[in-house]
């Protein structure tokens, strides 16, 4: 389906500090046809971010130990080099501060873990379908 | 001793904080412990627990301030002058400092005769001794002074007397004494001497009745300067009890009062052993070992649904020279349970922590799995085997994952919102939306519900507790049984309570369960987290109130709850003008 | 992640250099000139990428620790190859500025591998404030008396400027591939070279064409009178094993 609607292959990169859930995704996604970088730590993230636009960055936004919240400046990034590049935070612990500070900064969609994947993944499709 | 002096000594003779706020919730009065205490006036509590003393209601609760915990105990003075607070700090005991605040208390109230009867009562006794006639005795203030009073004053600072001119036969005219406070007349006595009256006997008797009036003025200026100390006496959350050697009682407060369920007219004057039963014999053997040995005793004593420490002390009434008894109870039923709901508060709140930094951590590997799982069947969406086992795999991630949402419930901290409300619209919301579920399994749900039980409450707090409780209740019920939900309001232990039982008719509590069934995972149902009473009692201890969980006499489960009533909410309520 | 990406690309064959060829055009006659030391992070991560990779360094603030790996690599597998070759290796600003142990470092590391100085060319990269200090001018000074030649990077992009120029004396120009894309058809692009060329000239140096991917730009780039070329036209970045190889043929 996703095939059918997308006339090219959209990219997608995926942050987070957990190599399998990065895996998991990074599958998924792919299964679905779309072509997947993934980053695990933020400055990673920002270092790809300056070599190529993505079409969607989806992000945890805890990326260190306890207390972090990168996935914000992940989000700051994006905007301020992408302007087109849809950003989906992912959190565990979000506070409803943090998921305002997230919109604030130009987040699309801030999700509260667990969550299944096909919620992500519609989340991603209608965003990618907007763009 | 002034009577400032004699009030700030006992105030400052008290190890607990003492502090009297008027009703702008200005402190008025305080002792140095309360100035140690460094309460911040702007803190929630602080103004809660003001608001709902001085809205009549007598509070006991524990309160942490700064590193310690502080059994709090406020109440309301009278005419609505303000509230008295009394902080004691939970973690000592200070048994034999709070007997010198009450024996210092007995000391200024014992002593209450009225001016008139005790020169009567004196000079009776000085006429008896030294030959005064009695009988020509005059007492009164509006008696003009006399016009040029020989001044011999006899040392002491605030009375004098004016001794009769010495050449002037006092058996052809009687004496005018002229009593003087400071520079205020008093009263006029007149004397007359009795045949063979001892010369020297005027004097002695004139020396007396000043010192007699200067401390009744001090007195005087006590109790009307004291008006408020004599209420904050009555606010003392303890009964205290004065009696006589032989078990008489002298004096009560308002808390002895109560204790005995009677009023102060019928219980002065009465023998301590008001009746066979407890607290009332022992405190009459306890008397009676004071008397004999007239060394303080301390004793402990119950009357099955209360335990009291008992400490009494001996001492000689100031007023009229006679042993009194002074009996100081402590209903160390509420102290205990203070002290219990602290150490659980506190228990509870480090295994929260504990509880939600593990839920957050076991958040994600739950999260990564059922990503994982939902990988797997994006890869395989045609194998029936494997979609039918991930089907369970989910299932046992769904139920994992119901465990740590209700983990991390248990142990947030809130802040809560107390406001006043009734139980009225909290509880009908929560029934209906757990009708669904009764009908579901054939389960009738029936009310009786008083209105207007006005509280203080955090609504949605308050809604997840009875959700909790209801749901439990269907859960345990089987189809065709009745869980009914039942709020009244009631009096006990002097305090309005609301109580509000959940009773059900399913199997009940196993009896060796029930003292258990409030810890955090007990649970007897397959798939249950073992959490849903922990955190009904949890929210109902942030309530001020207590739960308790027992099985109805028809069989079923019944989980009941006490929370203080708010009165000033329900004042309001029913003093609405009905016409304009 | 266990281990930080940090780490790996550190731990030993963590960064695997490849040499790109330079060339001297002379006319008709070109000519193997040196090789330029690239390095690439771990295989299977985004660091293969040295964009991604020096990016990722810079924001870990680590440059000085990954250029010793890079230089470390670069020169042990250019031991291997034929002695007459000049080298260029990348050093950041920031390294030669902060990291006063880099020469000592480097100075070892060329002796072990058996590298004369005089063969390597310093290209720096990332030359802008703050790290034009005085320990970075000390730094340059230094890496002339141990013989070696400066490059300046990226010249002429954002990153650039004249006091640079003034104060390192580079001996040679890198032209980024910005300017060379495509000269061959754009006046303007021709413009800037011409305008590099006249300032190298004025200072001694050499320009060196980057990213040389047509032979009309090739042909272009002569006739502006730059001889030093390297890119895909002339030949793709070689694997060690691609270079060893290639030398022994």
């Amino acid at each position: 389906m996703v095939h059918d609607t997308n006339e090219r292959t959209h990219h997608i990169l995926i942050v987070d500090d957990e190599e399998l859930i990065v895996l998991a995704m990074r599958k998924y996604f792919e299964g679905l046809g779309y072509r997947v970088d993934a980053a695990h730590e933020l400055e990673e993230a920002q270092a790809l971010l300056a070599n190529r636009a993505y079409d969607l960055v989806i992000a945890d936004l805890r990326l260190t130990g306890i207390g972090g919240v990168e996935g914000l400046q992940i989000v700051s990034d994006v905007h301020q080099r992408h302007a087109h590049t849809r950003v989906i935070l992912l959190s565990a612990f979000g506070t409803p501060e943090i998921e305002r500070e997230s919109y604030n900064r130009g987040a699309d969609a801030f999700l509260h873990k667990p969550k299944a994947m096909m919620e992500i993944a519609n989340v991603a499709m209608n965003l990618l379908e907007q763009s | 001793m002034t009577d400032e002096r004699a009030i700030d000594v006992l105030l400052e003779t008290v190890s607990d904080a003492v502090w009297i706020v008027a009703p702008s919730l200005e402190v008025v009065r305080a002792n140095a412990p309360f100035a140690a205490l460094a309460i911040d006036m702007r803190e929630p509590w602080w103004r809660d627990l003001c608001a709902r003393v001085l809205a009549g209601r007598g509070v006991a609760a524990p309160a942490r301030i700064g590193e310690r915990t502080y059994a709090i105990t406020a109440n309301p003075l009278q005419e609505n002058a303000g509230a008295v607070f009394v902080a004691r700090e939970l973690t000592e005991t200070r048994v034999e400092r709070d007997d010198l605040l009450e024996l210092a208390v007995t000391r200024i109230f014992a002593t209450d005769k009225p001016l008139a009867a005790t020169l009567v009562d004196v000079l009776e006794f000085l006429c008896e001794s030294d030959g005064w006639d009695y009988g020509a005795l005059r007492i009164g203030s509006d008696a003009a002074p006399p016009a040029a009073p020989i001044a011999t004053p006899i040392a002491t600072p605030i009375a004098t007397w004016t001794r009769p001119d010495a050449n002037v036969d006092l058996a052809e005219a009687p004496a005018t004494v002229s009593l003087r406070a400071a520079d205020r007349l008093v009263g006029v006595l007149e004397l007359r001497p009795s045949r063979g009256g001892h010369p020297r006997a005027l004097e002695r008797a004139g020396g007396s009745l000043a010192r007699l009036i200067e401390r009744h003025r001090l007195l005087e200026a006590i109790e009307r300067k004291g008006q408020e100390w004599s209420l904050t006496f009555d606010a003392i959350e303890l009964p205290i009890f004065i009696t006589r050697v032989d078990g008489t009682i002298a004096r009560v407060n308002r808390a002895a009062r109560d204790l005995a369920g009677a009023e102060f007219e019928s219980v002065v004057g009465r023998p301590i052993a008001i009746d066979a039963r407890e607290p009332w014999r022992t405190l009459a053997d306890v008397v009676a070992a004071v008397r004999d040995s007239r060394t303080p005793c301390t004793a402990q004593l119950t009357d099955n649904t209360r335990t009291w420490d008992v400490s009494a002390s001996w001492f000689r009434s100031a007023s009229d020279d006679d042993e009194r008894v002074i009996i100081v109870m402590r209903d160390v039923t509420t102290v205990i349970e203070l002290q219990e709901s602290v150490r659980r508060g506190e228990q509870l709140a480090a295994l929260g922590e504990l509880v939600a930094g593990v839920a957050h951590e076991v958040r994600n590997p739950i999260f990564g799995m059922g990503l994982t799982v939902d990988a797997l069947q994006s890869m395989l969406p045609d194998d029936d085997d494997f979609n039918e086992l991930a089907g369970v795999l989910r299932t046992w991630l769904d139920r994992l994952n119901r465990l740590m949402e209700s983990l991390l419930e248990y142990g947030r901290t809130w802040t809560l919102e107390l406001r006043g409300g009734t139980l009225g619209d909290v509880l009908p919301p929560v029934i209906d939306g757990c009708r669904q579920i009764a009908a579901q399994s054939s389960v009738a749900i029936e009310t009786a519900i008083e209105p207007d039980l006005a509280m203080l409450l955090d609504p949605s707090r308050l809604t997840h507790a009875f959700e909790n409780l209801i749901t439990n209740a269907i859960q345990h019920s089987s189809a065709g049984d009745r869980v009914v939900i039942s709020a009244r309001a009631l009096r006990d232990g002097g305090r309005d309570v609301i109580e509000c039982a959940v009773r059900d008719e399913g199997p009940g509590f196993s009896p060796s369960d029930l003292p258990r069934v409030f810890q955090p995972f007990f649970t007897r149902r397959r798939g249950g987290t073992g959490l849903g009473l922990s955190i009904v009692q949890r929210i109902v201890d942030e309530h001020g109130g207590t739960v308790s969980a027992g099985n109805a006499e028809g069989g079923g489960a019944v989980v009941t709850m006490r929370f203080p009533a708010w009165r000033e909410w329900s004042t309001t309520r029913t003093n609405e003008p009905t016409t304009s | 992640m266990s281990e930080s990406a940090l780490n790996r690309i550190l731990q030993p064959g963590g960064i695997t250099p490849v040499y790109q060829p330079l060339f001297r055009a002379a006319g008709a006659t070109i000519r193997m000139h040196g090789l330029e030391c690239l390095s690439r992070g771990p295989r299977g991560t985004n660091f293969e990428s040295a964009n991604v990779l020096f990016e990722y360094v810079r924001l870990k603030r680590e440059e000085s620790l990954v250029d010793r790996a890079c230089v470390a690599a670069a020169l042990r597998g250019a031991s291997s190859l034929p002695q007459g070759l000049a080298l260029t290796i990348n050093v950041h600003a920031s390294t030669l500025g902060r990291d006063h142990a880099f020469l000592p470092f480097l100075t070892s590391t060329a002796a072990a591998t058996g590298i004369e100085l005089s063969r390597v060319t310093v290209d720096i990269v990332e030359h802008a404030p703050p790290w034009d200090g005085v320990s970075f001018l000390a730094a340059i000074a230094q890496l002339r008396d141990l013989g070696a030649t400066i490059a300046l990077d990226d010249v002429g992009l954002g990153q650039s400027n004249f006091k640079m120029l003034l104060d390192v004396k580079p001996d040679y120009l890198k032209l980024d591939r910005y300017f060379v894309e495509s000269c061959a058809h754009d006046r303007e692009r021709r413009a800037v070279i011409a305008a590099l060329q006249q300032l190298a000239r004025e200072f001694h140096a050499e320009l060196v064409a980057e990213g040389v991917t047509t032979k009309e730009d090739a042909e272009t780039l002569q006739q502006l009178g730059i001889t030093l070329m390297q890119g895909f036209f002339f030949a793709e970045p070689l694997t060690l094993e691609q270079a060893q190889a290639f030398f022994r043929g």
